[in-house]
């Protein structure tokens, strides 16, 4: 965004003054300084609200009564209100359930579509230096594998026990750390001569 | 900020952009520079001198079988008999070093755009990688503006199920009718005027690991088609449907009882090796057929004088050969079957209980040429096991076999036998890591299709050398998901070189020149002209003609991704010739590329990151045609 940005302001210099407002996408986010302290109520205070369009009595046994939002609402937000910031995969830092978690990635076929050790191919690379799109933190992780993404990632939490899941998460977690268990041997620079023939 | 601050920052910015203006002005000076001037010195770029080998072979009487016709290109490699020859010669080795850009038009997908375009009349269609739509674009206008679009809308859950990036690797005409397959295992006919549907069929489902990359070919009022997935226990097929409505005329499987696989009374294999009673079922462990591969991904050749068909199937799964004892027939095999009925006419088993993933799917070129002093009607296999092979089509007797890269797995091919002599030091099994095989699964070259000329007698294969360490482990089958079965690990071939355009003697078998490659393998397809020319991209972009008797480059120019795309040409409606070709690196071999591919396990995209660790270096992803022209 920054660079695209950059590049629309460099276009229209020498055409307009520049706006002394800048771009908003390579701006720092608005402070949050002006903002109301009540508005930050975490959702299970705050009440039920009717949407529109919404009939005011649900048809009898089949639709559950209006409920209060779930998960986050628009507005200044404050650190930790999201629980998967605050959710611990109970197997972290678990040296045997790394090893069990990288059985695992193998057995259950994450390493043929993710990579051997996770760098991908068929599916994303997992390994750190990589952009999680549905966010890297244990919670988001178990979250993708039990429930499967619109791009192809099976969902495996009708198949694949709770802990099982976990254990796949402390494995992802530890790809490019001490803890890794199981590295993947780095490559040859290239194949000893004469070990094939013909050579041309 | 006070009204000072705001002059100098305009200043600034101002200066920023005279000096991009400037920039820019340099790049089009150097694109003009290098598109007219003359032949550019071999050695600028890095661009590699040819190696000679071999004098070049005696000239000899050849015919293809079913040369193309009046510059259109309407079957994916050309002509029926994938020789990826074109007559035409306008543009010719000595005027070739003025070619220039015409036309681009960008697919938006930053995927392996794969194949090439079609030319029927004054429109030119072009597949792109998933969402697989079809761009029909109006060659009477300049620069080529679209037409149509047609978007299929497939499945998005098959880009989970796909092993190797999800690319297409094009469409076929027929019948006013733009036919082609869709990643979520589907067949559509599109009308070629309207961009309107004529009909759409299912043939498979992604749940068991199926999906559709190959481009089909069409002979007679049928349309044959393969599916794709071996690396996640689908189960191989060939299908033709019928041009007009798009139903099921035959389906043969590669795998299972003999009626499955449409093999009768006519089935005469050459080869002992290849006779017996449901070989599908009896070469396999209880019910492992069923879920063995033998998908039908590459391309499709047909002969219209023998009325045969030809095609190879892919590899058996999983990739741990000890979970599956036998022959695993019918993976790896070459199959010539009759187009109307699919029935088996013969069948050769390229390497019985395949440990190395050297899949049989590698194009098959026919010609009709003089063999040890007899006119003979060839099949020339230029096979991912590493070996140049040559048949008779007639009956399946292998002629010749001769390795064009360095191979090791095995040592020949028996003539009387039709079996490798292989080396056993390089055959994987559980509980084993073996090491330095070579080729790697990606093998000497992959389903990238090579280009014979009949003038010159001379194959040119886009060859790559690659070797790998492959240590098998246990699979579970899990419908839709990887049925693999091995951690592998790619890295450059001996030599010091990772790729080569090399020009072989088909007659003489055995190599004229090579075009040596340092940096990165070679993916992409070749093209031959009747101008003497042979065109050829690498995975760094450059688009390059070479003499198609010396090897020297004639031409170069810099496209903006890795060309894992064929170069095909035509005659527009100006009369003029013109080449195109897809620039869009992705696919397997060059995966490393993507960027959802990892650079630093070079285990990733089943092994070929060892082999390309820094492809990103010099290229990444986002598809481009290019069109070029006097």
């Amino acid at each position: 965004m920054y660079s695209d940005c950059r590049l629309f302001l460099i276009a229209l210099a020498g055409l307009i003054p520049l706006a002394a407002s800048g771009c908003s996408a390579s701006d720092p986010p608005p402070s949050d300084a002006g903002a109301p302290p009540a508005a930050a109520a975490t959702a299970a205070e705050t009440p039920a609200v009717q949407l529109p369009g919404t009939p005011t009595q649900p048809l009898a046994g089949t639709v559950p009564p209006v409920m209060a939002p779930v998960g986050p609402i628009p507005g200044p937000q404050v650190e930790g209100e999201d629980p998967a910031t605050t959710m611990q995969n109970p197997y972290a830092n678990d040296p045997s359930a790394l090893e069990q978690g990288r059985q695992l990635f193998v057995a259950m076929n994450c390493a043929g579509c993710h990579g051997g050790h996770a760098g991908g191919g068929m599916g994303p690379d997992l390994r750190p230096d990589h952009i999680f799109r549905y966010g890297n933190l244990p919670a988001n992780l178990f979250d993708s594998i039990s429930m499967g993404r619109a791009m192809g990632m099976p969902s495996w939490g009708t198949k694949l026990p709770p802990d099982v899941i976990w254990k796949l998460v402390a494995y992802i977690q530890s790809l490019g750390t001490q803890e890794e268990p199981d590295k993947a041997a780095p490559a040859p620079a290239h194949a000893p001569d004469s070990i094939a023939s013909p050579s041309y | 900020m006070t009204a000072n601050d705001g002059r100098q920052r305009s200043t600034r910015w101002a200066l920023t952009a005279a000096t991009l203006a400037a920039l820019a002005l340099a790049g089009s000076a150097a694109f003009a520079q290098s598109s007219v001037s003359s032949p550019p010195p071999p050695t600028a770029e890095g661009a590699p001198t040819p190696q000679q080998l071999n004098p070049l072979p005696a000239a000899a009487d050849i015919h293809t079988v079913a040369p193309l016709a009046d510059g259109q290109w309407t079957v994916p490699a050309g002509d029926v008999a994938n020789t990826r020859f074109s007559p035409l010669k306008q543009i010719n080795a000595t005027n070739v070093s003025s070619l220039k850009v015409v036309s681009t038009m960008a697919d938006g997908i930053a995927h392996g755009w794969e194949g090439q375009p079609l030319v029927v009349g004054d429109t030119m269609y072009v597949v792109t990688p998933y969402p697989d739509k079809l761009i029909a674009i109006d060659l009477k206008a300049p620069q080529g503006p679209v037409k149509w679009i047609y978007n299929p809308r497939p499945d998005p859950r098959s880009q989970g199920v796909a092993c190797c990036d999800v690319v297409n690797r094009g469409a076929v005409y027929a019948d006013g009718k733009i036919i082609y397959n869709l990643l979520d295992v589907e067949t559509v006919a599109v009308d070629a005027k309207t961009g309107k549907q004529v009909w759409r069929t299912r043939l498979g489902s992604i749940r068991n690991g199926t999906t559709m990359t190959m481009a089909p070919l069409v002979v007679g009022d049928k349309v044959l088609v393969g599916n794709s997935g071996n690396e996640l226990g689908t189960r191989g097929w060939i299908t033709a449907l019928n041009v007009s409505d798009g139903s099921i005329a035959w389906r043969a499987y590669s795998t299972g009882s003999d009626k499955d696989c449409l093999i009768g009374p006519g089935f005469k294999p050459f080869y002992v090796k290849d006779r017996g009673k449901d070989l599908g079922i009896e070469t396999w462990p209880p019910g492992q057929w069923k879920i063995g591969g033998g998908a039908v991904w590459g391309w499709i050749s047909y002969d219209p004088e023998t009325k045969l068909i030809f095609y190879g199937d892919g590899n058996p799964g999983t990739w741990d050969p000890t979970q599956r004892p036998g022959a695993n027939k019918w993976s790896n095999t070459l199959f010539a079957r009759n187009p109307e009925t699919g029935q088996a006419v013969w069948a050769f088993q390229e390497d019985a209980h395949d440990a190395w993933d050297y899949d049989t799917t590698i194009e098959n070129i026919l010609v009709d040429m003089p063999w040890h002093g007899q006119m003979r009607k060839l099949l020339i296999h230029p096979g991912r096991m590493g070996f140049v092979q040559v048949f008779d089509r007639t009956d399946g007797q292998l002629l010749s076999a001769e390795k064009y890269v360095p191979v090791n797995w095995a040592r020949s091919y028996s003539l009387q036998t039709g079996l490798p002599d292989e080396d056993p030091a390089y055959r994987p099994h559980l509980g084993a890591t073996t090491s330095n095989i070579c080729p790697s699964s990606t093998g000497g070259k992959d389903w990238n299709p090579t280009a014979f000329d009949p003038q010159t007698g001379l194959l040119y294969i886009q060859a790559h050398n690659v070797c790998m360490t492959d240590t098998p482990h246990k699979a579970n089958y899990i419908a839709g998901t990887p049925y693999l079965g091995a951690d592998v690990t790619m890295f450059p071939g001996p030599g010091g070189w990772e790729g080569a355009l090399i020009a072989w003697d088909v007659a003489d078998a055995r190599p004229v020149w090579t075009l040596k490659e340092t940096k990165l393998p070679l993916f992409g397809g070749v093209l031959a002209t009747g101008g003497n020319l042979v065109f050829y991209g690498t995975l760094d972009g450059w688009f390059r003609a070479v003499d198609a008797r010396t090897g020297k480059i004639l031409w170069q120019f810099k496209t903006s991704s890795g060309i894992v795309g064929e170069p095909m040409t035509f005659v527009g409606p100006d009369g003029k010739q013109y080449i195109a070709v897809y620039s869009g690196v992705g696919g397997w071999l060059p995966a490393a590329a993507l960027p959802s591919v990892s650079e630093t396990d070079p285990t990733a995209a089943l092994g070929t990151v060892g082999a390309v660790p820094d492809i990103k270096k010099y290229t990444s992803a986002g598809g481009v045609l290019y069109v070029f022209g006097l």
